[in-house]
């Protein structure tokens, strides 16, 4: 499953540093698939969508700090635990039932995004 | 609220007073915008605290230097407006709480009449300018920072230039290499070095940019190995131009001059100070030390005769807590104030003895301490003798046992979990189960009640932050164990590592675990910070991690420290920086107020100060425009550039040159009267061209 950042989120900012995708970003900022990965270019994620890597990406929050799933890997290839989860001063990083994947599916990712 | 008015001398101060009051009136009266009017009385040190409809007033002490007749006043002031309770913070400063926001006019001219400030305590400002505490009387310092300090405190207080930044501004001064004002979270660190010159000693600073701790902490950069005393004043201003410009607006969190330089680099920074050179008010600013260097002097009292029985007790606190002077046969004396807070009948009985028998200063220390300087070594047993009295001679001054914790969630808003509770049973810890530690001045304990980091938590060796844990539907409070921060010397310092994150009940526990494993396995020849290194972080993390499990807490867990009921998540918003205000006739109105502060300045003759407020006239009526049209006006630059694209190069508002070009003619020229008065004239008329503009919108739609 990727983490998401519920609304009882206090936009401390402590989570942004700690990931190892740059899959977290301030709340109302764009984003960018190449930001923190090796990808670049024209790239086919790994659900068959075909993106520009450099293009600017829609917040996904405008008022908290988000995660973008595609790039979120529950740290797995990196640490033991979700690092946003274990900063987080109030616990409101959670798994994401809306993106659950397998271990392995994660790793694939984790591949993908640092090939 | 008339007995004030006639009281204060300088009008300058009286003016400030009267505004705060006035503007108090028209908030009350719902006439001025909420956010603004909260910018105002931040810059003025008055803040909101936790509960609700009461103020924590910060009291500015330069360098924590205070006087006995200033430590009665603050004691007079804080029986009168607050509850008789005096808190040191990390900064130097003095807070007081449960203020009424009606009386603080009042309490401020109060203090003015022992020449103590509110101003820019708080808000987006130069804040409190700190110091070593024993700048001055440092066996091993160049020289002494003080007069830099204050210096660098009173030519930035009110100065145009800063009054309205992006974000908070920290300086501090550093007597020595051990660099005990911590240079490297800093927005400005200083610290003192000298040099041989042609045989001369010339005095400087190794000048340290743009560190901070917070959630984010950055180490900063060296931008000077040696920076001459005369270039301090004009380097410090060049860097809050840039700061001022450059510097982001909108995403708060983004704000501090640490994220400018990060993104920018540090020679593209240094480059951009570069190009402010011939606008700084002065090329070099000599600083008078003579009134820092006078003789010191002592009352003539009758000294009284003391025996002190226990002999024992008395050495083991000389030994802890009394620091040889710099000046022969002078003794410093430290009093370790648990967890910053002093009351106020003690604190006049101590500004008495100080009067008395010393030389009539205290100094508030960084670790939330009280430093009693100038006590001639046959008056040691006095001292001891009067300060047992008060109970100020606990041992252990900055000490591992000295810990240092922010308020946290007993009086501010943005406290996660309990900081000054745990750190009153850690500190009984120590005491009853380390003694030896009493005696430790290599490892410090810091704790902090949220990620802000106001306790410090982030650079201590071992370090305790406020959090909360989710326990099903059920929160329980929580701490982050921290270890391996400490400062190494010479503008090297080191962050900690995050390791863990634990039930606050189980705090005291963590310390034991990692004490007795310290005990256990340092080698002789290692300290504390080596012996970390060695093992590594993932070792410590093992080591605590069964202290995290949650699966099985206990009732108690649920209450915190210093608490009798159930722990209950309350986080307000930060206070820190007024948020920004973007409604466009707001703006408009406000360029025109700034016009007007221009001309009046003009007209005093301070042409640094008229040429700013043109400036900031020119930029906040263009970011008006650009406002009305929903385009980013993130940072000054932006609005520059962005004014230029949106509306000058498509002739929308027409410029006889492009807007960047009239606007930076204030890097171009020196602050002359002639030059004051063609940019006045200049920012004037784009008003107008652009008030113009705007009425002919508004009435087409």
């Amino acid at each position: 499953m990727a983490i998401i950042i519920t609304d009882e989120c206090i936009n401390c900012g402590a989570c942004e540093p700690e990931c190892p995708n740059t899959a977290i970003y301030e709340g109302a900022a764009d984003w960018k698939y190449s930001e923190g990965t090796s990808l670049k270019g024209n790239i086919s994620l790994l659900n068959g969508s075909k993106i520009e890597a450099d293009k600017a990406q829609e917040p996904i929050s405008d008022e908290f700090y988000f995660i973008a799933p595609d790039k979120c890997t529950e740290c797995i290839g990196f640490h033991e635990e979700p690092q946003c989860a274990a900063v987080c001063p109030v616990d409101c990083c959670v798994p994401d039932d809306e993106y659950v994947e397998t271990e392995r599916e994660l790793l694939e990712k984790q591949k993908f995004l640092h090939n | 609220m008339q007995s004030f008015r006639s009281e204060i001398e300088n009008p300058v101060v009286e003016k400030d007073i009267l505004e705060l009051e006035r503007k108090i009136q028209l908030f009350k009266e719902g006439k001025i915008d909420e956010e603004r009017f909260r910018s105002l009385r931040l810059a003025r040190g008055v803040y909101g605290q936790r509960q609700f409809g009461v103020q924590m007033v910060r009291i500015k002490l330069p360098y924590g230097k205070v006087t006995s007749e200033q430590l009665h006043r603050i004691a007079d002031v804080s029986d009168e407006y607050s509850r008789g309770r005096l808190h040191i913070t990390t900064r130097q400063d003095i807070q007081i709480h449960h203020v009424s926001l009606d009386r603080t006019p009042e309490l401020w001219a109060q203090l003015e009449k022992d020449d103590i400030t509110l101003r820019e305590a708080c808000g987006n400002a130069v804040r409190n300018i700190t110091a070593s505490e024993t700048a001055g009387i440092d066996i091993n310092e160049p020289f002494d920072v003080s007069p830099y300090a204050h210096a660098t405190f009173q030519f930035f207080l009110r100065n145009t230039i800063c009054q309205e930044m992006g974000r908070k501004f920290k300086i501090s001064f550093s007597g020595t290499d051990e660099d005990t004002a911590i240079s490297f979270m800093h927005d400005l660190g200083f610290i003192a070095k000298s040099k041989l010159v042609n045989g001369q000693t010339v005095k400087g600073f190794k000048v340290m940019l743009a560190g901070g701790l917070g959630s984010q902490p950055r180490h900063a950069d060296v931008i000077y190995e040696f920076l001459e005393e005369q270039l301090l004043i004009p380097t410090i201003e060049g860097v809050l131009r840039v700061f001022d410009r450059y510097g982001e607006r909108n995403k708060r969190a983004k704000a501090r001059l640490k994220f400018l330089v990060k993104e920018i680099g540090v020679p593209e920074f240094l480059e951009l100070v570069a190009q402010e050179k011939q606008a700084l008010s002065y090329v070099t600013y000599p600083i008078d030390t003579t009134p820092f260097e006078q003789e010191i002097t002592f009352q003539k009292n009758e000294i009284p005769e003391i025996s002190i029985e226990d002999t024992k007790s008395f050495e083991a606190w000389k030994n802890t807590n009394v620091i040889k002077q710099k000046q022969d046969g002078l003794f410093a004396i430290g009093i370790k104030v648990s967890l910053g807070d002093f009351y106020t009948d003690k604190a006049r009985l101590l500004a008495d003895l100080v009067k008395r028998y010393a030389a009539n200063q205290i100094r508030l220390t960084l670790r939330q301490n009280i430093l009693i300087r100038h006590v001639r070594e046959d008056l040691l047993p006095l001292f001891y003798v009067e300060l047992s009295k008060l109970g100020f001679t606990d041992l252990g001054f900055n000490s591992t046992a000295d810990i240092t914790a922010c308020p946290g969630t007993d009086t501010c808003n943005l406290g996660i979990s309990s900081s000054t509770g745990i750190a009153v049973e850690l500190e009984r810890i120590l005491k009853e189960e380390y003694p030896e530690y009493i005696n430790n001045k290599e490892i410090a304990i810091k704790i902090s009640g949220c990620m802000n980091a106001c306790g410090q938590h982030n650079m201590a060796h071992i370090g305790f932050q406020g959090m909360s844990i989710k326990v099903g539907n059920l929160q329980a409070p929580a701490l982050q164990v921290l270890i391996g921060g400490g400062i190494l010397g010479d503008g090297k310092g080191r962050f900690s590592d995050k390791l863990v994150k634990i039930p606050s009940r189980r705090g005291p526990e963590a310390l034991r675990v990692l004490l007795n494993d310290v005990e256990e396995n340092q080698l002789e020849s290692e300290n504390f910070l080596g012996y970390y290194d060695r093992k590594g972080k993932t070792y410590f993390y093992d080591l605590l991690k069964s202290l995290s499990d949650i699966s099985n807490l206990e009732a108690t867990d649920f209450i915190d420290w210093g608490h009798d009921e159930n722990y209950v998540k309350a986080i307000g918003v930060g206070e820190c920086a007024g948020v920004v205000i973007d409604l466009i006739a707001t703006l408009l109105f406000e360029s025109e107020e700034k016009l007007t502060h221009a001309k009046e300045a003009l007209k005093e003759n301070q042409l640094s100060d008229s040429i700013y407020h043109s400036y900031t006239a020119l930029v906040n009526t263009a970011k008006a425009l650009l406002t009305s049209e929903g385009i980013k006006t993130n940072t000054q630059a932006g609005i520059i550039q962005n004014f230029d694209a949106h509306f000058v190069a498509n002739n929308t508002i027409e410029l006889p040159t492009t807007f960047a070009e009239l606007i930076y003619q204030i890097k171009e020229e020196k602050p002359s009267k002639t030059f004051a008065e063609s940019y006045l004239a200049d920012a004037t008329n784009f008003y107008k061209k652009v008030d113009v503009f705007r009425k002919n919108i508004v009435s087409h739609d």
